[in-house]
């Protein structure tokens, strides 16, 4: 029970004649990175402002780490950190004291807390400057040290990634998965950019006309998607030796040009690389190929197209 | 509840605006107050353009709820944890005394000009009386802000509550209907000088700072944010 974060148990959520959330169960595991999948309007975002207490559902039941009931809902938020729909900052101050506001009303004692967030976020140096000179990305990273100030064990991103250049995008990238392994902090992100959600998370959850439509875990969704290895040797039968007995997985296909699709080592094409060269193959062609999360997403909502 | 006030100080030790909003309110009042004939104390005659300006009360209630709204501060407190009764008491608390800090900070400014250029005595009595008409009076802003939640609708629709207070002033039979409206009680005020029916005049400001506060809250209570 204890890693179950959140628990949504029938959640609707109805707008006069619109549906916006229509029975959502779901349950988010401690430790994980979520992806949540959906076109403008799907409902991601009515969900994400429901598990904050932004609004309120019109049926269903939500859970966090095990409660529920409005009060204790209300207590358990103080462990959550978020971003929806834009942080809240202060233009007319600067990044440190907008900090500094948001930790007077954490409650959080130790002032230093300030320097080491923004440090994290990569605005140290523009910690004096007034938010309101900030650039979109500037303010977004603001908004995520705003998020991280209480050390939260469940942290929300709602489009974290608007605004960012690319570097800022890997940054913030290498900040989620590192947040994840060094504090074990469960994470769901929200983005439109689905090439990046792949590359960040652990789990996914495609949300559609307001209901999940699916969840699954990269490992799933590179099986559904296809993803492999294609790897193109010289000599086939020994790279074939080289993955059986050397990487020990069976998770292959000879294909009739004798491509081998590798449905292993997703994440480490490196390894294979070095085992077949260390076992003298020559590789002619090492690719990731594949449906990506944006054709699968597309193909499971019906090619894209709304209503 | 604290933690939220203790950043609401900070917030408001680290702003421009109130003071802003004072300037203003003070320069319109120096302005209005020179309709002042000698008839009255520099203190009573303030009272007169107490009322016109509570435009400016509008203003602090946008910017100080309303644009809290817009800015998502609310909307993070809540997601922080904090229970919406909490953040309200903080919110309406924070603003009713900043607003009602400007309306008599300016009746002091007077009543001290007052006593330097007349050697008028300093009615300190009649400043405590007023205050709960001036906090019933800027009760209405409030209610327009928590009610609308965003800083353009709370200046628009503030406006037109104002307008339409200012005008019921000026209708037939105020003498009668002034003792049941906040805004009447200045207009009493500066008539006379004093309340002579001070334990209703209380009353009213009571019930009717209470009927707005709880309109307030109902209105942010279980509202969605956006």
């Amino acid at each position: 029970m204890d890693s179950i974060i959140l628990e949504a148990k029938g959640i609707t959520k109805k707008y006069r004649q619109t549906l916006a959330l229509d029975n959502v169960e779901l349950k988010l595991q401690k430790g994980k990175i979520y992806g949540f999948i959906g076109q403008n309007g799907a409902g991601k975002t009515t969900f994400l402002r429901m598990v904050t207490g932004l609004a309120f559902p019109t049926g269903g039941e939500l859970a966090l780490w095990g409660k529920t009931g409005e009060k204790e809902l209300q207590e358990q938020r103080k462990r959550i950190g978020c971003i929806i729909e834009g942080p809240a900052l202060y233009p007319s101050m600067t990044a440190y004291q907008n900090l500094e506001v948001q930790r007077l009303q954490r409650g959080i004692p130790d002032k230093g807390i300030i320097d080491k967030t923004l440090k994290m976020v990569g605005l140290a140096d523009t910690a004096r400057k007034k938010v309101r000179n900030f650039s979109l990305g500037m303010k977004q990273r603001l908004g995520i040290a705003i998020a991280l100030l209480n050390t939260p064990e469940f942290l929300i991103l709602d489009e974290p990634i608007n605004g960012l250049d690319p570097q800022g995008i890997v940054d913030v990238r290498n900040l989620i998965k590192s947040l994840n392994k060094e504090y074990g902090m469960t994470i769901i992100i929200s983005s439109h950019i689905l090439e990046e959600l792949y590359n960040t998370a652990t789990d996914f959850i495609l949300i559609d006309h307001g209901r999940i439509i699916e969840e699954l875990s990269e490992a799933e969704l590179n099986e559904k998607c296809k993803q492999h290895i294609a790897i193109k040797a010289t000599d086939t039968n020994k790279a074939i030796m080289v993955l059986e007995e050397k990487l020990h997985t069976d998770k292959f296909k000879v294909m009739p040009d004798n491509t081998i699709q590798l449905y292993d080592f997703l994440n480490d094409t490196e390894k294979v690389a070095v085992e077949l060269a260390q076992s003298g193959v020559i590789v002619t062609g090492l690719t990731v190929t594949g449906d990506t999360l944006e054709q699968y997403f597309l193909d499971k909502i019906g090619g894209g197209k709304r209503d | 509840m604290t933690k939220l006030i203790r950043a609401e100080v900070y917030k408001l030790t680290h702003s421009l605006y109130p003071w802003g909003i004072w300037l203003a309110y003070l320069a319109f009042s120096a302005v209005l107050v020179r309709d002042h004939t000698g008839e009255f104390t520099y203190l009573r005659s303030a009272l007169y353009p107490i009322t016109f300006l509570q435009f400016l009360i509008v203003g602090i209630a946008a910017v100080c709820i309303g644009n809290e709204f817009n800015n998502r501060v609310i909307q993070g407190y809540v997601s922080s944890g904090h229970s919406r009764a909490a953040v309200f008491c903080a919110k309406s608390l924070i603003y009713s005394v900043s607003a009602l800090m400007i309306n008599e900070l300016t009746l002091l400014f007077f009543g001290i000009q007052g006593w330097m250029v007349s050697g008028e005595s300093i009615d300190a009595g009649l400043m405590i009386r007023l205050a709960p008409s001036l906090l019933a009076m800027n009760m209405v802003p409030m209610f327009v802000a928590f009610l609308t939640k965003s800083s353009g609708k709370a200046m628009g629709f503030g406006f037109l509550a104002y307008a339409l207070q200012v005008a019921s002033l000026n209708t037939p039979g105020i003498t009668e209907r002034a003792v049941y409206l906040p805004y009447g009680h200045m207009f009493i005020a500066f008539r006379d000088g004093a309340f002579s029916h001070y334990p209703v005049i209380l009353a009213v400001d009571i019930v009717w700072s209470l009927v707005f506060l709880t309109g307030s809250y109902l209105a942010f209570r279980r509202s969605d944010l956006k």
